[in-house]
């Protein structure tokens, strides 16, 4: 609740002294769901607050196991990533998997089991045109909020939890490109290396969940999702996002539930404690190791919306990319700083044309994140 | 009672000294309870000067003097203030001591004789009232009276003599509460109740007696004692002069009584103080004295001693009320209009009260004006106010009415923010009071008091809650020695809220409390220096704690009853506080309460060594209506003693022990209007709590300072806390929502206060720890793995400073300095990655704190002209709160962005804020 806004109230940033109090420990991320393809086991050591860095754990012994003791092993893929295909039989509704490690310092690890809770399915997923408040007090956003229809009923999963990811088509600005490289001569950028038109997929960083204990059979409408401004180029050249609903146990419901809560929902007038959120893995070795994450398997069903040509809502052409406004004195650039890119690019409001640094990206869409020259399969022609 | 008249002459008297010199010679005395006899020896033999008197004037009067380099007429001023003895030299060595009327050299004026039967009224009138055209700043000081109680034929055979007396507000009628009555001679007094009456048991003889109160001229009278008998006195306000404002009195209390953590204010005496958005308020005035904490601004209630907020009880004129705030806590639920006086009793609580840990605040209503109609008025920003009050019969019986009311929400709508904008706030509460004196001997109050919230933010979230209640006092006076009290309480508490922000899962929920309380108190005072209360009390406690319903067309929510609770709580209590020895006094209090909770309930009960949670029910116990399903009871001692030692200080020591059957279910750091409050039952045991508790006490009387010091350590069992997520709403079993556990707390307050000159005010440090622990079998049942944590209002350093100063008797300003150290917190312990996403571990639970908090507030008031004469008197006062416009952090958080974690502070009221306010009276500065 943000109730305490009708008075002045205030929100800054606030920067703590690193506490360092348990870094180093180990982070298991492996949420394997029913649906085919490659399933992904991450592992990592968590850091501190201040400066924080991804720390993969490699060169672990990765394995599921079922009740009956059949194992699968996941293989190092680098990053932290461990990778497998289950045989299409093996992860079944009612049936109970665990997770077994040998880290690469010889340390066991097992999680408890988990069972797969029955699927239930998307009704539909649509939006909305919705103006909200915006960062800086007295201002407001304007875009989209992705809504969920589902049904409850007594067969299905209690609880649910939805995982997003999003496809956008991105344009760079027209700019003509150039590089400077350790040649020393100014050129035109190649074809190879300049692509103005990519395909962006991200992973939506909002956990959504739902419990239906406390519900009645019935069509349950306008679960909120997350919402999509126009100040991005997101909803200009179309938008594409795959809902996934994935029905948990409780353990599992209560740890992302929690998790949530602690990292979506604090900064209220009521705050609640943040939760200390156990997860199901533990250290066969030593007992009062704290393992963070958690081993999940789900039942998974998915809702794939596209979105183009929105009516009633405004995507303006924002200016991005624009290059510097001097041109670099070339010669300065020491070696090692090479290659430099350079765009030229005409300057809207007085139609001067400037040629100046830019960054290679704003040249090369394929290299923000998530990012690709191809569209992917799911796009629509034309 | 004796049909007889007496008469009581009053006498107005001045003294111009029959022959009055200063001698040059110094002299040194050390007395320290000496006899008459010895102050002559010591005095005589240092002064080389002879006194002559009759050693009978003195009776049994001790001397209490240290002086270096006196004169001797310093001295023998000293030794015979409040005596109603004069001086005088017949040469340069030798003086003359007598009663003043002997040695009058005017005659005295008898002004009134007014007789009733068996009791006498000491009148009164005022010099200044009616001649002159403005208010007057000194009044004639040496006005000496005499009263007399009692038959003077009927005999000294009784070696005791019970006086009883009656302090009353000249103008209003109204008793005068909390005033002392001193017997100069001994030293000793009383303190009047809530209805003004004063017991004192004397031996038969003459006094010299002395009544004050904060704000009212002190009256000095003779009082000749002759059997058991009663009076009656009227006691007028004290005009503000410069050199003698009084906002906080209670020193001689603090030095005599076996009191201590008692706080106790008069309306009045604040008028003065800086209050936020124009709205003066008894919580808001609390948190600036030693011990009394809240977790920020916009929070219901108050710690007291590190307790937590469900820890205190609030009675208004005896009425239970159980939330307390309006608008979440930003301000209080009593119109101080009809505020006479707030008593905090947080250290030894005495018996006559129980059922919280922490603490009891006790407001009182001002009686309304028996003599004339009347009305005051307000204005601010956020609210305006109103309060009529008059006779119903004149003398005898009088009402007020009150009530306040938010009246636009235009602060909401100034703000841009769309949700904001579309929100609205509203509240009122209401407070009437009926007073009967039918006879002498009896005294009925009839009370109602009224308060409602509502609260819509946007189109998300409705809030709406109340207060109702009624209270009936009766008081009568059986006896000079006995005096009965009985009060009938009913009270209401409820609430509804609805939320929105989701159409398919909206619901509303509904609250109940019902609070329904009969009281029965007694004092008797059988002895000299002897007091003895008894009494009972009984609670019926009934809860609804609602039914979670679908709001609306779309919603799929289940229909959810949270069910029903009884209880019923009782007491018996017996205290003797009795003056042993000249410097010891002693309080013992014997408390024995028990609570029932009765059915209709179906109790679930839970497999045995393990955890309570809806997997382990293993069976169920039903219980039919008004069936018992659980009995505790207990004994609590409340035990204090004073050692005075000497005129100005004392120390006391105490040890107080309660217990508490309800509590607040609340899983939020401050209290929000949803949590519910819940009583003891079938798995939840009643708290129970102990405090030993030490004080000093010392006043600088020339400097008109007094300071204290108190040390306390708490200790509590069974408190009430909450499993990480605990959800009340969607969850009927308590139990598997809460955990209990161990509360330790330990301080000391430092109290310098200064009661008197153009300049007053008061300075306090706490120096105190709060800490909780909760210790399960299994980490499920353990909050912080089983280790000690601080409380979430736990502030170690608290530093009040509240300044006020006169610059004229029309101007004033003042200001308020709070210190803090910042509430504990729970920081991230490290931080790690999920598909890119940052995510937070926390483990320790409050190991840092928000910054310190640090505010300063300053106001000025300015009064209407003095004119004697005038139909209304309006008074302006322009206030700001955080006048530095500092950004106190009321919590820190840490969200998720992307790949980093950001820490944010989020300040409730980060800039100055101003308002002016306006009231107005009938009638000139003085009314009331």
């Amino acid at each position: 609740m943000a109730l305490a806004a009708f008075l002045p109230a205030c929100v800054e940033r606030y920067y703590p002294e690193d506490a360092d109090l348990f870094t180093g420990m180990l982070v298991v991320n492996a949420l394997l769901s029913n649906g085919s393809g490659t399933q992904v086991i991450n592992l990592s050591r968590s850091d501190g607050l201040v400066f924080p860095e991804y720390m993969p754990e490699p060169g672990a012994a990765v394995q599921v196991e079922n009740e009956e003791g059949d194992q699968i092993g996941f293989t190092d893929s680098g990053d932290g990533d461990y990778l497998a295909d289950l045989p299409e039989d093996f992860l079944q509704e009612g049936g109970s998997y665990r997770l077994l490690m040998i880290t690469s310092d010889g340390k066991r690890y097992e999680s408890e089991f988990t069972t797969l809770q029955p699927a239930s399915n998307i009704d539909s997923v649509y939006y909305r045109l919705e103006t909200v408040p915006g960062d800086e007090p007295g201002t407001t956003l304007e875009g989209i909020r992705f809504y969920l229809d589902f049904h409850v009923d007594s067969g299905s999963g209690r609880f649910l939890m939805w995982d997003l990811t999003e496809t956008y088509e991105f344009h760079n600005p027209p700019y003509e490109g150039f590089i400077y490289d350790t040649d020393r001569v100014l050129k035109p950028l190649p074809d190879s290396m300049s692509d103005r038109q990519c395909w962006i997929t991200l992973h939506i960083p909002e956990i959504f969940t739902q419990e239906t204990g406390n519900l009645t059979a019935g069509r349950y409408s306008m679960k909120p999702l997350h919402f999509v401004s126009n100040q991005t180029q997101r909803l200009r050249h179309g938008y594409s996002l795959l809902v996934r609903q994935l029905t948990l146990d409780e353990a599992a419901f209560r740890y992302w539930d929690d998790l949530k809560k602690n990292v979506q929902e604090a900064g209220a007038l009521f705050d609640t404690q943040p939760s200390i959120t156990p997860g199901n893995i533990c250290s066969c070795d030593d007992p009062d190791e704290r393992v963070l994450g958690f081993f999940t398997v789900s039942a998974v069903s998915e809702k794939r919306i596209f979105v183009s040509d929105l009516e009633g809502l405004d995507v303006p052409d924002l200016l991005f990319c624009f290059p510097t406004f001097e041109f670099p004195r070339l010669s300065y650039f020491r070696l090692r700083d090479l290659p430099i890119f350079l765009s030229r690019a005409t300057w809207p409001e007085t139609g001067e044309i400037i040629t100046g640094e830019t960054d290679r990206k704003c040249l090369d869409c394929r290299l923000y994140r998530g990012s690709s020259g191809e569209p992917p399969d799911f796009w629509p022609e034309g | 009672m004796r049909r007889s008249k007496l008469a009581i002459i009053l006498l107005l008297f001045t003294w111009n000294g029959l022959l009055s010199q200063e001698t040059g010679t110094k002299l040194s005395l050390d007395l320290s309870g000496a006899t008459i006899e010895e102050f002559v020896d010591q005095f005589e033999t240092r002064s080389g000067i002879r006194l002559y008197f009759q050693p009978e004037w003195f009776r049994e009067m001790r001397v209490d003097y240290v002086a270096d380099s006196v004169t001797a007429d310093e001295a023998i001023r000293e030794v015979l203030k409040g005596t109603g003895l004069h001086y005088g030299y017949i040469s340069s060595s030798v003086i003359v001591i007598l009663p003043e009327s002997r040695l009058s050299t005017t005659l005295p004026d008898i002004l009134s004789v007014e007789a009733r039967q068996g009791s006498a009224v000491a009148g009164q009138e005022y010099l200044g009232m009616n001649g002159s055209q403005y208010i007057q700043g000194t009044r004639p000081e040496q006005i000496t009276r005499t009263i007399s109680v009692g038959n003077p034929s009927s005999g000294t055979s009784r070696s005791v003599a019970r006086v009883k007396g009656k302090l009353i507000h000249v103008e209003t009628g109204e008793p005068v509460a909390g005033a002392t009555m001193v017997i100069l001679e001994s030293g000793k007094g009383s303190i009047s109740d809530q209805y003004g009456n004063v017991i004192m048991a004397l031996a038969p003889g003459r006094y010299s007696a002395q009544f004050s109160f904060i704000g009212m001229e002190r009256v000095s009278a003779a009082l000749e004692v002759y059997s058991d008998g009663e009076f009656q006195l009227e006691m007028s306000p004290a005009v503000i002069a410069l050199n003698e404002v009084q906002i906080l009195g209670e020193q001689y209390r603090d030095i005599s009584s076996t009191d201590i953590g008692v706080e106790r204010f008069s309306m009045k005496s604040l008028k003065q103080l800086p209050v936020f958005m124009g709205e003066r308020d008894v919580i808001k005035i609390s948190r600036l004295l030693p011990g009394i904490t809240s977790a920020g601004e916009a929070s219901t209630g108050v710690n007291v001693r590190g307790g937590s907020v469900d820890q205190n009880i609030f009675y208004i004129n005896r009425l239970p009320v159980y939330n307390t705030s309006h608008l979440f806590g930003f301000f209080s639920a009593f119109n101080p209009d009809i505020i006479r006086d707030f008593s905090i009793y947080k250290g030894n609580v005495p018996v006559n009260y129980g059922g919280r840990l922490s603490s009891v605040f006790n407001i009182l209503t001002r009686k309304g004006n028996n003599r004339i109609y009347t009305a005051h008025a307000g204005i601010s920003p956020v609210s305006a106010h109103l309060t009529f009050e008059g006779p119903l019969r004149k003398d005898h019986s009088s009402f007020i009415v009150s009530g306040r009311s938010s009246y636009s929400d235009w602060i909401l709508k100034r703000i841009k923010d769309p949700e904001i904008s579309n929100s609205d706030a509203f509240f009122y509460d209401v407070a009437a009071s009926m007073n009967f004196e039918p006879g002498t001997k009896n005294t009925l109050q009839l009370f109602y008091y009224q308060s409602f919230d509502d609260f819509k933010y946007a189109d998300l979230t409705d809030y709406e809650y109340a207060n109702r209640g009624g209270s009936l006092n009766w008081i009568r006076n059986i006896s000079p020695a006995l005096t009965s009290k009985v009060t009938a309480t009913a009270s209401t508490y409820r609430f509804c809220n609805v939320d929105k922000s989701e159409i398919s899962k909206a619901y509303s929920h509904e609250y109940l409390l019902n609070h329904n309380e009969v009281l029965a108190d007694f004092t008797w005072v059988p002895a000299f220096r002897h007091s003895v209360g008894f009494g009972s009390s009984l609670i019926l406690y009934r809860l609804d704690r609602g039914v979670v319903e679908p709001f609306g067309p779309s919603s799929i929510r289940k229909r959810l009853e949270l069910g029903f609770e009884q209880g019923l709580e009782g007491s018996l209590f017996i205290s003797d506080d009795i003056n042993l020895l000249s410097w010891l006094s002693l309080y013992g209090g014997f408390r024995y309460s028990s609570y029932s909770r009765l059915g209709p309930e179906t109790v679930m009960l839970y497999e045995p060594g393990k955890p309570k949670a809806v997997n382990t029910i293993v069976d169920s116990i039903s219980y039919g209506k008004f069936s018992p399903v659980r009995f505790n009871s207990g004994p609590e001692f409340r035990l204090a003693m004073n050692i005075k030692s000497g005129q100005n200080t004392s120390f006391k020591l105490a040890f107080n022990q309660m217990r508490q059957y309800l509590f607040m279910l609340s899983n939020t750091v401050t209290i929000s209007p949803t949590d519910q409050w819940k009583l003891s039952d079938y798995h939840i045991d009643p708290q129970t709590g102990y405090q030993f508790s030490s004080g000093a006490y010392h006043i600088f009387p020339d400097m008109g300072i007094s300071g204290s010091v108190e040390l306390y350590y708490k200790f509590a069992r069974d408190i009430v806390e909450y499993r990480d997520g605990a959800d009340f709403v969607n969850i009927p079993l308590t139990e598997t929502q809460v955990l209990q556990g161990l509360q330790n707390a330990y301080g000391a307050e430092l109290m310098l206060q200064k009661t008197s000159g153009r300049l007053n005010g008061w300075i306090n440090y706490t120096l105190s720890r709060s800490e909780m622990l909760v210790a399960g079998d299994t980490e499920f049942e353990s909050i912080n793995h089983g280790n000690p944590y601080p409380s979430n209002y736990d502030r170690p350093h608290v530093l009040n400073v509240v300044a006020n100063y006169h610059v004229s008797r029309r101007f004033s300003v003042a200001s308020n300095l709070v210190y803090m150290s910042g509430r504990p917190v729970t920081f991230p312990a490290s931080l790690y990655y999920i598909k890119e996403v940052a995510y937070i571990d926390y483990y320790a639970r409050n190991e840092f704190r928000v910054p310190d908090y640090f505010r300063v507030d300053l106001s000025l008031t300015i009064e209407g002209n003095l004119k004697a004469d005038k139909l209304m008197h309006s008074t302006w006062s322009f206030n700001v709160y955080n006048l530095l416009g500092r950004k106190n952090p009321q919590s820190i958080f840490f969200r998720s962005e992307d790949f980093f974690v950001r820490g944010y502070a989020f300040s409730v009221i980060g800039v100055p804020v101003f308002t002016l306010s306006w009231n107005v009276k009938l009638g000139n500065y003085e009314s009331n």
